[in-house]
């Protein structure tokens, strides 16, 4: 296979390890915390989820046809597709609902990026209500991203049903516009709509002030004051208190305009921002109104990352500890079997079969291990410190190094 | 260090204007000689080719750019449009000669397949698309003006300030797409991290066009 589809990747060496490696980790986490793994079909019927996806995600949809004939599209986001099919297996005894995924959605480009598949990571926690059920998951995924190098990551913080507040004060249709400009990001579009549409006084200050409204926690008292009193701030003070209490008080920045791009999200809102890497990274939030389509009654919260986001950060910062082992003249068995006692001790191994001891040592420096065995004479060599060991006694030293 | 692009070329002594009148520092933008990359007081401004501001912006190289309404809707870009300057003011517009209005007097229906071309075919494809049109779209990098002229296209969707240049052309304006302005773009990104600064040029581009008016 010389040539793969235009917007399609495909990883191998390094690369691929630390995605595999991430997600393992993301999933090991999760399951940690009762979150079970879900493995949802790649190819879904069109008329499943056409209805609840927004145009802007239509618009970018892969649609083709089954063998069997059935009008499908190809998985463009994964909450949707868990909901679905928790609304269709699960009764309302079964709830709440944990579950996580590590998998991939796939989307038309959206310029100027190219890709079709992006890989993602993510879990739902449906049906358990109250601030615990945002905490719980705002907490574990912070937990993850810190395990995978992102200890310094910032959770961006918003809540819709803010924003829903202070533009019901307005006409509907100019609420709808003022809407729309913040989803498009557009806050140049939001205060023209302002200019031509002019908004009693009153009312005018909460919404000139409200895409203004970012910043660090402290912000949050800014709000208590520009805002009026009967704002739903609550849900949004408890989620940070919590997290502050948690010990995630630096991580946390609030905008009380974020509005994610999805438009299924009903509640506490938030995006992932990693200093080493200069885009999103994910981001979440409540959605109970999408589940009520459903037909679920109560709350469900979610998030997904990008996968290959966390894994390009992360990937300068790995360190392995590799031993090519020169098998020589000595048995496969015994190859093996020292293999598998560096593989238990944490080490990655390769075996070199060649005879040749001067070409298996070529191979590791051109590879960059560190280490070097010779099985027949049970010695190790370190490579990058010109240094010999007896077998042994290196496992020994570097055991109690653990 | 907050990275600022600014468009090289026709807007970059505007871009200048502006940020003088929001007491931003750029002496050194002006005394720049060929440098692309100019360093003052904190703010490391980059010189790039206006089409590619938004680039730059969504991908995170610049914080921040001044960039056209125009250019941003073309690049499809997911960025954070912070404020209108209200400079840089002219239109984007469907032109063409005589023969181009009176198709556009026809039905509907006559326009399908019309050849355009464009500095634009995103924006292009999209208004057309927008009416039930599919256009021919013609991709050119400049003298627009000159394809209907040729036979190249029907017509063409390209901006215009005042208009000179299509009447010397024998060209007349059509339909208007929409109005252009200089907006202050940043980096979704950039914005939580340095929402101190971008908080503030909203601020003061509310009052430059505050004292404009009066």
């Amino acid at each position: 296979m010389t040539k793969i589809p235009s917007g399609c990747r495909i990883y191998s060496g390094p690369k691929a390890a630390s995605i595999e490696a991430a997600r393992n980790t993301f999933l090991k986490v999760f399951s940690a915390f009762g979150y079970k793994v879900f493995c949802p079909s790649t190819i879904q019927l069109l008329s499943s989820c056409w209805s609840k996806l927004p145009p802007s995600i239509r618009e970018k949809l892969i649609v083709l046809n089954t063998p069997y004939g059935e009008v499908a599209c190809l998985r463009p986001d994964l909450t949707l597709t868990a909901v679905s099919y928790i609304s269709s297996h699960y009764a309302p005894q079964e709830r709440p609902l944990r579950i996580c995924y590590a998998d991939k959605i796939f989307l038309g480009p959206e310029e100027p990026e190219t890709n079709l598949e992006h890989l993602q990571l993510g879990a739902e926690l449906i049906g358990w209500d109250g601030n615990g059920a945002d905490i719980e998951i705002i907490s574990i995924m912070l937990k993850v991203l810190d395990l995978l190098g992102h200890n310094d990551a910032q959770v961006v913080i918003g809540d819709t049903n803010i924003i829903d507040f202070i533009l019901k004060k307005t006409a509907p249709d100019i609420a709808q516009s003022l809407r729309n400009a913040l989803l498009r990001q557009s806050l140049a579009e939001y205060y023209s709509i302002l200019e031509r549409h002019p908004v009693p006084q009153l009312k005018l200050s909460p919404l000139l002030a409200l895409p203004t409204l970012k910043g660090e926690t402290t912000i949050l008292e800014k709000a208590e004051r520009l805002l009026p009193k009967e704002t739903p701030l609550e849900d949004i003070k408890y989620v940070i208190s919590s997290l502050e209490k948690l010990g995630y008080a630096k991580r946390i920045v609030v905008d009380f305009a974020l509005s994610r791009r999805l438009n299924y999200y009903s509640g506490p809102v938030f995006e992932v921002y990693s200093p080493r890497s200069k885009k999103l990274l994910g981001g979440g939030g409540r959605y109970d109104a999408l589940l009520t389509s459903y037909g679920i009654i109560g709350q469900a919260i979610g998030f997904a990352l990008d996968l290959e986001g966390i894994t390009q950060a992360k990937e300068s910062n790995t360190t392995s500890n590799w031993v090519m082992i020169w098998a020589g003249k000595a048995s496969p068995k015994n190859a093996m079997e020292k293999a598998n006692i560096l593989a238990d001790r944490g080490f990655h191994v390769e075996l070199s079969w060649t005879n040749n001891r001067q070409q298996s040592i070529d191979l590791a420096k051109r590879r960059k291990f560190r280490w070097w065995l010779s099985i027949s004479l049970n010695k190790i060599y370190d490579l990058g410190n010109a240094c010999e060991y007896d077998l042994a006694e290196w496992l020994e030293k570097e055991e109690r190094k653990c | 260090m907050l990275t600022f692009a600014l468009p090289k070329g026709r807007m970059l002594k505007t871009c200048i204007k502006l940020l003088k009148e929001m007491n931003i520092p750029c002496v050194n933008i002006e005394n720049r000689g060929r440098a692309l990359v100019i360093e003052e007081e904190g703010i490391r401004y980059i010189l790039v080719k206006p089409m590619d501001v938004p680039t730059y912006v969504h991908h995170g190289a610049a914080d921040v750019a001044f960039a056209g309404s125009d250019v941003i809707w073309e690049s499809g870009a997911s960025l954070v449009e912070i404020t209108d300057t209200q400079e840089g003011l002219c239109r984007l517009v469907i032109a063409g000669p005589q023969s181009l209005v009176n198709l556009f007097l026809k039905h509907k229906s006559s326009l399908m397949g019309i050849r355009i071309a464009t500095k634009y075919p995103n924006i292009t494809k999209q208004y057309f698309s927008s009416m039930g049109i599919q256009p021919e779209v013609i991709p050119l990098k400049g003298s627009i003006e000159l394809a209907p002229l040729l036979g190249l296209s029907d017509g063409i969707l390209d901006i215009v300030q005042t208009g000179e240049t299509l009447r010397a052309n024998g060209l007349q304006v059509v339909e208007e797409v929409t109005q252009v302005s200089l907006r202050i773009i940043a980096n979704n990104k950039s914005v939580h991290e340095h929402w101190d600064k971008l908080g503030r040029f909203l601020e003061k581009i509310r009052i430059l066009k505050e004292r404009k008016r009066l």
